[in-house]
């Protein structure tokens, strides 16, 4: 089988099965015959054997393996502008439509697509078939059957195969490219709900041919889901819609948008903002008088905030300007060749930098301070006298505070 | 301040000074990459005024670079206080900075918000853009080299932001592929339904014929259908499917 080339759909009208489903019988015979001359003139039979074998072909009649529907249409529970549009279902086995035929006829596919309003027709799950298992069937009256299932000459006409390039339409889910699919001949009234039902017509060739239709119409589904025919537009009309409101951005550095704003001293003033889109690159607008821009330090929070709300973010920041400043300071300090006298100076002197007053508070005030300091502490702890040097400290507070400094 | 305290500032200013950025670590790299595809940005940031995106409206968009440095900065600034984290800081800024203008193709450069129901109701809408040769409207989609998004997302139910890497020269918004079904035209003067004549053809549109109401007449549209020009003559399921099947819709923004 040859693959297409891409984007390209081949249509066939169907494709026959190997068999369709029927009873067959296979005749194996064996004769056995004799010759006495090297070539084989004048051979007698000896013998005839005859083997008879009946065969059964027969697919799945009441209900579909899931995975034999590939996609359908309208989209299950969608809502829509059908109004235009004939719904189908695509089918893995291209061969499906075609495997059955409705009696009498021999070419008339068996599957059918039914749209039905949703009060027009009941669905009835979990149903015994007549095989003994359960299946779904949809149940209709009369009228409804008469209007809704398409008419024996038109059945042909409503099932198609289609080859369809790889990687196209419907053939995600596929393996070999083809597919079948079967449409429905009604089309949807905007602004009603319906249920679409794939349904088996190989026992209902009467109803078909709308000879003698029973007053109430049960068929067997194979799959079957909702949609509602909005009137919401086609695509076309929308995208159209679109395109008549089609601009650039209508903010810019130069044409920022003007928003209220409170200045820091209270009064009111007027913020020119623009986000990271604009319509067009051009020079910012001076701001006037009351104006401000705020645009770039918005920008330079919101990454503050943005950052600081992602914990993890904010670890690899801190580890990395950790990283940066410590590659900053590093080993100067301890270089080689610094001796240990270097080394001792060097950790005086940060220690004292560290440690230094870098204010500058004069002496007296400090002492001050420190003596209120400890007259206080023997008060906040009354009796502290077994840990604390003989409590000298009130009497010793300037003392005391040198030491601290 | 004592001596060694002012020495001690001043071997702590010159140090900053010095201060090399290391490669940055792939977090905060991704991080800022996300910040630049407008991830997590709040959307009354980027679009301050809803009359700036009315509804059923397209609004095209460069990607204001300073805006985005300004936003590094602040993402780079955080958790540091003092002298030295700032100088840092805005050494790491400066690094990002020179990273944007180098790698520039990596980048959002341009972009487009549209706010429609298209967004909801054909979630699979295709969106291509072109750079300048652009192919001929009718092109076929195979072959088609539209600029790879860099972000391609419904921000809401009806508003999709599409960011691109460069600035296009024409923007195709299509109908997705897989939504087609097989369907007819409306005719604009009679407002009825027509099957349209074959492509490059010079065939006539095609009246629906309907049995029933709602219901199509399917063996007179298969026979009218044949007589078209250019659709084979002969009526069958294939050539009908093929005539019904209706091609994407496609609206070209140059």
């Amino acid at each position: 089988m040859t693959e297409l080339e891409p984007g390209r759909i081949d249509f066939y009208d169907g494709v026959a099965p190997g068999l369709r489903d029927d009873t067959y019988r296979v005749r194996v015979t064996t004769t056995v015959e004799h010759s006495a001359t090297a070539d084989h003139a004048g051979a007698q039979p000896l013998e005839v054997f005859t083997e008879d074998r009946w065969v059964k072909v027969a697919g799945a009649k009441y209900r579909l393996d899931p995975g034999e529907v590939l996609s359908v249409y309208p989209p299950p529970d969608s809502a829509g502008a059908y109004t235009t549009t004939l719904g189908h279902v695509v089918l893995r086995r291209r061969t499906l439509p075609w495997e059955k035929a409705v009696a009498p006829s021999t070419s008339t596919p068996w599957l059918a697509l039914l749209l039905l309003d949703v009060n027009e027709a009941t669905i009835n799950r979990n149903v015994a078939a007549p095989d003994g298992t359960r299946h779904t069937t949809v149940s209709m009256s009369a009228d409804v059957a008469r209007a809704a299932l398409p008419l024996r000459a038109e059945v042909p006409l409503l099932c198609h195969a289609r080859q369809v390039a790889p990687g196209g339409p419907d053939t995600a889910r596929d393996d070999d490219g083809w597919v079948a699919v079967v449409m429905t001949g009604r089309l949807p009234v905007a602004g009603r709900a319906y249920n679409m039902c794939l349904v088996s017509l190989a026992d209902h060739g009467a109803v078909l041919d709308r000879g003698s239709v029973p007053a109430t119409v049960t068929l067997p589904v194979l799959h079957d889901w909702t949609f509602k025919s909005g009137s919401s537009g086609t695509f076309q009309k929308v995208a159209a819609g679109v395109a008549q409101n089609a601009a650039a951005f209508g903010l810019s550095a130069g044409h920022p948008a003007s928003l209220d704003h409170t200045r820091r001293d209270g009064t009111p003033g007027v913020a020119l903002y623009r986000g990271p889109i604009v319509g067009v690159a051009d020079e910012p607008a001076v701001a006037a008088e009351g104006e401000t821009d705020v645009s770039l330090s918005t920008a330079r929070t919101l990454g503050r905030l943005l950052a600081a709300a992602d914990r993890s973010l904010v670890r690899e920041l801190s580890e990395w300007r950790r990283r940066d400043l410590m590659s900053g300071l590093g080993p100067p300090a301890f270089a080689a060749g610094s001796t240990s006298g270097d080394v001792a100076a060097e950790t005086v002197a940060r220690l004292s930098g560290a440690t230094a007053d870098p204010w500058g508070v004069p002496d007296r005030v400090r002492r001050l301070h420190a003596r209120r300091d400890g007259a206080l502490t023997p008060a906040e702890a009354p009796g502290a006298d077994g840990g604390t040097p003989d409590g000298a400290i009130p009497q010793d507070a300037g003392t005391a505070a040198e030491g601290r400094s | 301040m004592s001596e060694a305290g002012r020495a001690a500032l001043q071997r702590g200013m010159a140090a900053a000074e010095k201060l090399s950025a290391g490669e940055p670590p792939q977090a905060v790299t991704e991080a800022i990459d996300r910040y630049h595809r407008l991830m997590g940005i709040p959307f009354d940031h980027i679009v301050p005024d809803p009359a700036l995106l009315p509804e059923e409206s397209v609004r095209f968009f460069i990607v204001d670079g300073e805006w985005l440095e300004a936003l590094t900065e602040g993402v780079l600034s955080v958790g540091g206080t003092g002298s030295r984290a700032s100088a840092l800081a805005a050494r790491h800024t400066e690094l990002y900075r020179s990273r944007m203008r180098t790698a520039a193709a990596s980048g959002p450069v341009a972009g487009m918000l549209l706010r429609s129901t298209l967004v909801a109701q054909w979630p699979t809408t295709q969106i291509l853009a072109f750079a300048d040769p652009v192919p001929p409207r009718d092109a076929k989609p195979a072959g088609l080299d539209p600029i790879e998004p860099l972000r391609f997302e419904a921000l809401a139910p009806t508003l999709l932001l599409v960011l691109w890497p460069q600035v296009p020269s024409a923007v195709w918004i299509e109908e997705p592929h897989r939504e087609l079904g097989h369907g007819f035209h409306v005719d604009p003067q009679t407002g009825g339904l027509v099957v349209p004549p074959a492509p490059n053809t010079s065939g006539a549109n095609v009246p629906v014929q309907m049995r029933a109401p709602q219901t199509v007449d399917i063996v007179r549209l298969a026979a009218d259908v044949a007589r078209q020009p250019g659709r084979g003559g002969r009526a069958g399921s294939g050539p009908l499917a093929a005539a019904l099947l209706s091609r994407p819709y496609r609206q070209v923004f140059e």
